[in-house]
């Protein structure tokens, strides 16, 4: 067998591309809030069984979105919903060590099994956890700390291959 | 600094040396393989032609056949951690987006679609798989592979 067939690219060769692609459309950063009585924010509910969200971080700007990661997971874990719990348990964070598009960090959330009909929108989390200066510090330190913005897309598992 | 990158490797980076070895060369050290990840879990990208999806899924389906078939343990470990997907999103040129997800990781073992086939069902028979497997992907083949550290567990 030839050992010429299939091109491998260096890790997040194709990401730049896809990013400004159609393949996955990507998001803006997530919106500060400026009126967050007035304003709703988004929602971020995914249509499939799995979802993925690649996050595009500023490099000096890492222990600011791993902090607000942090506080994420306080505001899932203490909320008397039990959806929010049932969203934690499934939901990963993960951060790549190969540089990403402009000198951004790459995070990765893996949210396997997706709730259905939950809305997974960080700053709608944070802000159903903290109030008042300190949920709008989060959410300027989270929004601040994104490069170019997210990427979300829905998979549909094909198969375990350990079932 | 992407876009630099677009360099092909052959499909030996895919599979082990000693699997798909080409003729012999002065002794290297060998690079390390892109399909073994040292962290906490991997993800891989794979942009398929949309006539060739059913190749790819049949090959994979084989591939999850080898590793139940294996007696060795490594390989149940990667088959108890490696999940795949399919993106409701197209990829460019109208491919197909397959996404690999292990997690956990395996230690030390490498991802290689196309040695675990050979491994297992053996040459001729791993070989024609891995030829129908290749023939199925798009250009480029892979569009992401990422070797990743686990920040956070939102549940525990």
């Amino acid at each position: 067998m030839t050992a010429t067939r299939i091109c491998v690219l260096a890790p997040l060769a194709v990401l730049g591309a896809l990013r400004a692609g159609p393949a996955f459309a990507q998001q803006p950063a997530p919106a500060a809030p400026m009126a967050q009585a007035t304003v709703a924010s988004p929602t971020r509910v995914f249509g499939s069984n799995t979802g993925v969200v690649l996050n595009f971080i500023k490099a000096d700007k890492t222990a600011d979105f791993e902090a607000v990661v942090a506080k994420l997971k306080e505001a899932l874990q203490s909320s008397p919903n039990a959806t929010r719990k049932e969203q934690a348990a499934s939901w990963k964070v993960y951060k790549s060590p190969d540089p990403g598009p402009a000198g951004s960090v790459l995070y990765i959330f893996i949210i396997d099994p997706v709730v259905k009909g939950a809305d997974y929108a960080v700053s709608t989390i944070l802000a159903e956890g903290f109030s008042g200066d300190e949920f709008s510090a989060l959410v300027k330190k989270y929004t601040e700390a994104y490069s170019t913005g997210q990427n979300f897309v829905n998979l549909s598992l094909v198969s375990e291959l350990g079932k | 600094m992407l876009r630099r990158i677009v360099v092909g490797m052959a499909v030996g980076m895919l599979s082990a040396a000693t699997v798909f070895a080409q003729a012999a060369a002065p002794a290297q050290p060998a690079a390390p393989s892109p399909f073994v990840f040292s962290g906490d879990g991997g993800v891989i990208l794979n942009f398929v032609k949309a006539d060739k999806t059913a190749d790819f899924e049949m090959v994979m389906g084989k591939l999850k056949e080898a590793l139940a078939k294996s007696e060795k343990p490594e390989r149940k470990a990667q088959a108890a951690g490696w999940k795949y997907f399919k993106a409701s999103e197209p990829g460019p040129n109208g491919a197909v987006i397959y996404v690999f997800i292990m997690d956990p990781v395996a230690q030390g073992q490498e991802y290689s679609v196309g040695n675990i086939l050979v491994e297992v069902l053996g040459a001729t028979e791993g070989q024609a798989l891995y030829k129908t497997y290749s023939d199925s992907y798009a250009n480029p083949a892979i569009g992401a592979l990422l070797h990743l550290t686990k920040v956070a567990d939102l549940g525990k």
